[in-house]
């Protein structure tokens, strides 16, 4: 390229654009400023005297390249285009900053909106996110859910439960389609979202289960079915309806409000006085950790429901907000039981405590009871009956005798301490501490937090063979040994199964025989349990009767899962015999002296030569078992 | 300069505007299909998906987590690129260059974590729109040109 050219491309770089007219009026008001047009007449020049004024210049040839005008304006319009291009990119990068920064800085949980966070909650169910879902519910009332999530969702993978700890719900299609929500504002930050119109669809895809589950499910297909979420309540004549609260600006889905509002419009309840809580935060609670547990306890001996309202953290549990539909609907409620002795200890961690509760009392019918951590020692009530026989040999029952049994219960099952005991000698794992948080400088009794502990370490202590054999499937298990004939096993002290081999061939008859040292098991007849399993993994139908003198005959040469369930607290021995050289005791074992001897007037098997009669008995609740079954009658 | 070539330049602008828009738009769209995280985005997306119990090594969630906020970033930031010096210029070039590399890192990662049966959009999303920006930078067109 020339030199010229580039002075050219210098010169065309100076300045800015304009047209020819803008530049000679530049010109001349420069000229005229500097004095050079004095008598300079305005007019323009007559025929020959342009050529006299000119400069005589020696017109050289100049080899230019050619430019192509057409480009010159799109060269302008490219420019601005760019720029509003450079202009979204920066703003994008704004928009990703302040993003990233919400996401490490803020909760990065809940909707813009109380519709949003409804639309958030369906979406994660929609697409199986239980942590989705968990971020979208108020924070403070779900404080550590995700972890418990995480947990079991973990420990399901580790059981083989789920293929994917990821996908926990792989092969159950939930699906909220056309969800129509309307918004009522129930106080600053409060909203009720109703739902007008939608449906929910569930649809079960048994290959997406894992083997488990479909081993489990056997017997079942795919399954679907739809509810109009809208008509979920129309039993209590209610709209279906969730409430939201608003935290730092983003809308939450409230379960405990959606709760006790949904509590208080059944019960026609006075209306909650929304946020009181909160704004009361620091004149409720208690002074310690300490205070909080025991005053809990003692109001909840007392009756005094407006104290335990009180102890409860207005953001978790907002019973404060409903005390006036809560006092109404309690008022006729009195509990039966005094506090004798009571004693905490509190270890503090931040705004969190951990509480161990120890103490006793009575009930108002002088029954001992006592909670050490999570444990509860209370009265397993049993119920016998007594009865006469006539001279036709029909039974009467003639007096009942309640039997109270100290029953200690720890982790889930202590949980349940005011309902019926629950046998369930898994559910070892026990969280010693009630979780007490502080808010605003007062400590606060956290019923979440302390049943979240609770379950989390039931999680832990779920192991495969509690699991089996809760799912009914514990022939599944790998075997714990092999059952030869007239040796005797030990079962372990659960009520997790015991699995075992046996290689029988067709025609050959068993019978099984039992001992154990917990008498109250014995004398309940409330002992082992026995399933037979062929190879093929389908149960013998005759195994039930193995412990009670019924001899199982074995339809084929192969190997048997022998799966004993033990319900005793003491080791139990199990010895499978064949029949013909089984002892006396196997083949006519006693009646447990718990059972109602009787008279036989029933049907009588002529298949066994058994007869087997259960009596009338009153309508009553009972954990006492007074059926029998009486061999060799 | 040959006329085939020159028709190539508004195409590679577009190509590497869409891919820009691909990287920033893989941030809202699904990064995992189903089950847990696949509601969520950026940190809490992070956090859900290494609580799985899976691994990367060398990265931490930290890590990860700004491996994740920066495919958006490259992809606003190539816009800025394009927009001042176009699509060829060195400077949108490094841009695709690091871009391609942030997204393979990333996918990689979610591949490890969720596995791809549950792999959603967002990842190959992003993958394709680095590949893009690579490719509409060392497209045959004339040097120079600015984005449209």
């Amino acid at each position: 390229m020339s030199e010229l050219h580039d002075r050219f491309e210098r010169l065309a770089r100076r300045g800015t654009p304009r047209g020819v007219d803008s530049v000679l009026d530049a010109a001349r008001s420069v000229a005229e400023g500097t004095g050079s047009l004095a008598g300079v007449v305005d007019d323009a020049p007559v025929d020959g005297e342009a050529s006299a004024l000119a400069p005589v210049v020696e017109i050289q040839p100049v080899d230019l390249q050619p430019f192509d005008l057409r480009h010159a304006p799109s060269s302008r319009r490219r420019r601005r285009t760019g720029s509003m291009v450079a202009a979204g990119g920066v703003a994008a990068t704004l928009f990703v900053g302040v993003l990233a920064i919400g996401s490490f800085v803020g909760s990065g949980g809940g909707s813009d909106s109380p519709e949003g966070a409804v639309r958030q909650l369906a979406s994660a169910v929609s697409h199986g996110d239980p942590l989705a879902a968990a971020d979208v519910l108020a924070p403070e009332e779900v404080r550590s859910l995700d972890g418990t999530v995480n947990a079991a969702t973990k420990k399901a993978q580790e059981l083989t439960l789920v293929q994917d700890a990821s996908a926990p719900l792989s092969g159950l299609d939930l699906s909220v389609d056309n969800l129509g929500l309307t918004t009522q504002s129930l106080g600053d930050g409060y909203a009720k979202v109703t739902v007008d119109g939608g449906t929910i669809s569930a649809h079960t895809d048994k290959p997406k289960f894992s083997p488990l589950m479909q081993k489990v499910l056997r017997d079942s297909g795919d399954n679907s079915a739809s509810t109009d979420l809208s008509k979920l309540a129309n039993d209590e004549n209610l709209p279906t309806f969730v409430v939201t609260v608003q935290h730092d600006g983003h809308w939450y889905v409230s379960v405990a409000y959606t709760v006790l509002e949904y509590v208080r419009e059944v019960n026609h309840a006075p209306p909650a006085d929304f946020g009181s809580g909160v704004k009361a935060t620091a004149t409720l609670g208690a002074d310690t950790p300490d205070a909080a547990v025991t005053g809990a306890l003692q109001a909840l001996s007392q009756g005094d429901w407006s104290k335990l309202i009180a102890l409860a953290p207005p953001d978790e549990i907002p019973v404060y907000d409903y005390r006036a539909a809560i006092l109404q609907l309690a008022a006729d409620s009195h509990p039966n039981f005094n506090i004798g002795k009571v004693s905490t200890a509190a270890t503090v961690s931040g705004d969190t405590a951990k509480v161990k509760l120890t103490a006793s009392g009575t009930t108002n019918d002088g029954a001992k009871w006592g909670v050490d951590g999570s444990c509860f020692t209370g009265s397993d009530e049993s119920v016998s009956f007594g009865s006469v026989t006539d001279s036709s040999g029909a039974i009467t029952p003639d007096t009942t005798q309640v039997t109270s049994t100290p029953t200690t219960e720890c982790g889930v099952g202590g949980l349940l301490f005011l309902a019926a005991p629950v046998r369930d000698t898994d559910s070892h794992a026990s969280s010693d501490a009630i979780t007490v948080v502080k808010e605003d400088g007062r400590w606060f009794v956290s019923p979440v937090g302390t049943v979240l502990d609770i379950v989390d370490q039931a999680i832990a202590g779920v192991t495969q063979r509690s699991l089996y054999t809760l799912l009914n499937v514990p022939q599944l298990l790998p075997p714990d040994g092999t059952l030869t004939l007239g040796k005797p096993v030990t079962l372990p002290a659960s009520s997790a199964a015991g699995v075992y081999t046996f290689t029988g061939h067709a025609g050959e008859r068993v019978l099984g025989q039992e001992t154990s040292s917990d008498t109250t098991a014995v004398n309940d007849g409330f002992t082992t349990e026995v399933r037979v399993f062929d190879s093929n993994g389908k149960a013998l139908d005759q195994a039930y009767g193995l412990f009670e003198g019924e001899a199982l005959q074995l339809p084929a040469d192969g190997t048997y899962t022998f799966v004993f369930e033990s319900f005793t607290r003491s080791p139990e021995t199990v010895t499978i015999w064949d029949e013909a050289n089984a002892p006396e005791a196997a083949k006519h074992p006693s009646v447990p002296s718990g059972l109602q001897e009787c008279t036989i007037t029933g049907s009588v098997d002529n298949g066994t030569g058994r007869t087997c009669f259960t009596p009338a008995l009153p309508s009553q609740s009972a954990t006492a078992t007074t059926s029998t079954s009486v061999p060799g009658a | 300069m040959p006329e085939g070539t020159r028709r190539a330049a508004p195409v590679a602008d577009v190509v590497y505007l869409a891919g820009g828009a691909a990287l920033l738009g893989s941030a809202f769209i699904q990064w995992v299909a189903r089950g847990e995280g696949s509601g969520l985005r950026g940190h809490a997306l992070v956090d859900a998906v290494v609580a799985l119990g899976r691994h990367v090594p060398a990265l931490s969630i930290g890590r990860l987590t700004v491996l994740w906020y920066l495919v958006p970033a490259f992809g606003a930031a190539s816009w800025i690129a394009c927009g001042l010096t176009g699509p060829r210029s060195r400077v949108s070039r490094a841009l695709a260059g690091a871009a391609l590399v942030m997204s393979v890192l990333v996918f990689g990662a979610f591949v490890r974590l969720v596995g791809v049966d549950r792999l959603g959009w967002g990842p190959k999303v992003a993958l394709a729109g680095a590949l893009a920006l690579c490719a509409a930078s060392w497209l045959p067109l004339r040097r120079g040109g600015r984005c449209t």
